[in-house]
């Protein structure tokens, strides 16, 4: 009985759909849609500041359907809807359920076009609507949080063919869970017209101070843990048509708090008219 | 026994955060753009920084859709750029101003 509750417990997975972190906005007048999967897994994991392993890895897999509009220069639209499945070592109880779903705006402040020395600089603000999942039983797979994302963007193109861009944000959701800030940063190059390859880390740091397995931590607490990361990532597109590219990205979880040391890869089609 | 116990249920609970990596931050949805996305701003940074940067032939000039016109139909304007700059610099003019 014990060992279901904990493989049970094991397979509740937390997601949340990713807020769009470029600062370059949309063609205006014009619609992008995506279709993406992102595989995360990993046996390793830093509960509080002490790393463990676990008896096997857990699986997820993320399937994402997004729409972006541009609908002026200056500003753009967004959404996307995020199918999650996971299981855990051969655990006969696995669960696919809708993840979060993100809706989001960008305003462009600053065009680095029309002022030499400046970068793009896009505010942007995302609602996040938790996902049908059930919370409040063990292998509910997310914590059921609805709330917002604020956040800075600025970008710079140093040459036609290389850029450099980042971010600041801020996330604040209800059901006890900790508010995050987050500072993510790539640069992309383009070595021919096309194929492009970026490289770049994201540091999350979640404002709770609630370790697992902690002073004061019962499972009930779960979503108020304090979760901190850092992830280094690369990725590489390739325009198949004029309007169509394949991206391929990979990703590593190098260190963190309460988190898993997970490794990720993902592919996605996007495609504009 | 009680903190094997209480181990096995940090362990446990500690492997839910894992499924968060891919999407915990809002940044890393490994989103990408479409290939016209990108040869648009690639074709924007060219019109800005070798067309319009101030020692270049257009320094000073407003971009509006004559000029945009002027740019697709007279090669001589474009002459110095590579054709890997000038496609994406043609992208750029026909999206934004419709052409």
């Amino acid at each position: 009985m014990k060992t279901k509750l904990i493989i049970a417990i094991a397979m509740a997975a937390p997601t949340l759909a990713a807020a769009e972190s470029s600062p370059w906005l949309p063609i205006p007048s014009s619609a992008q849609v995506s279709l993406g999967y992102v595989n995360s897994s990993g046996d390793k994991f830093d509960a509080g500041t002490t790393r463990m392993t676990l008896p096997a890895k857990i699986k997820q897999g993320t399937t994402s359907v997004g729409l972006k509009l541009g609908l002026t220069d200056e500003f753009a639209i967004d959404t996307s809807l995020n199918y999650v499945d996971s299981k855990f070592a051969d655990a006969s109880q696995k669960q696919g359920k809708m993840s979060d779903t993100t809706f989001g705006a960008r305003l462009r402040v600053v065009d680095e076009f029309e002022h030499a020395m400046a970068p793009t600089v896009t505010l942007r603000a995302n609602a996040i609507i938790r996902g049908s999942y059930e919370t409040g039983r063990p292998d509910a797979i997310g914590d059921g949080g609805t709330g917002f994302e604020l956040s800075v963007l600025a970008g710079k193109y140093l040459m036609p063919t290389l850029a450099i861009n980042g971010e600041l944000g801020y996330r604040n959701r209800d059901n006890m869970i900790p508010s995050d800030i987050w500072v993510d940063m790539n640069a992309g190059y383009s070595p021919m017209s096309r194929l492009s390859v970026s490289a770049g880390a994201t540091i999350t740091r979640s404002q709770g101070d609630l370790d697992i397995a902690g002073p004061g931590f019962t499972g009930a607490r779960f979503p108020e843990v304090k979760e901190d990361r850092n992830l280094v990532k690369l990725g590489a597109s390739y325009a198949i048509m004029s309007n169509l590219a394949v991206n391929l990205n990979v990703g590593k979880v190098v260190s963190g708090r309460n988190a898993t040391l997970a490794t990720l890869w993902g592919a996605s089609v996007v495609s504009s008219f | 026994m009680t903190l094997r116990f209480i181990g096995k249920i940090g362990l446990a609970l500690t492997l839910p955060l894992l499924a968060s990596t891919a999407f915990a931050s809002g940044s890393d949805s490994f989103g990408g753009e479409s290939s016209d996305q990108s040869q648009y701003n690639t074709g924007k940074a060219v019109y800005a920084q070798k067309l319009a940067c101030p020692d270049c032939p257009l320094a000073g000039k407003t971009l509006d859709k004559m000029l945009a016109e002027k740019l697709l139909s007279d090669p001589s304007l474009t002459a110095k750029l590579t054709e890997e700059e000038r496609m994406p610099l043609m992208t750029y003019l026909k999206r934004r101003f419709k052409l």
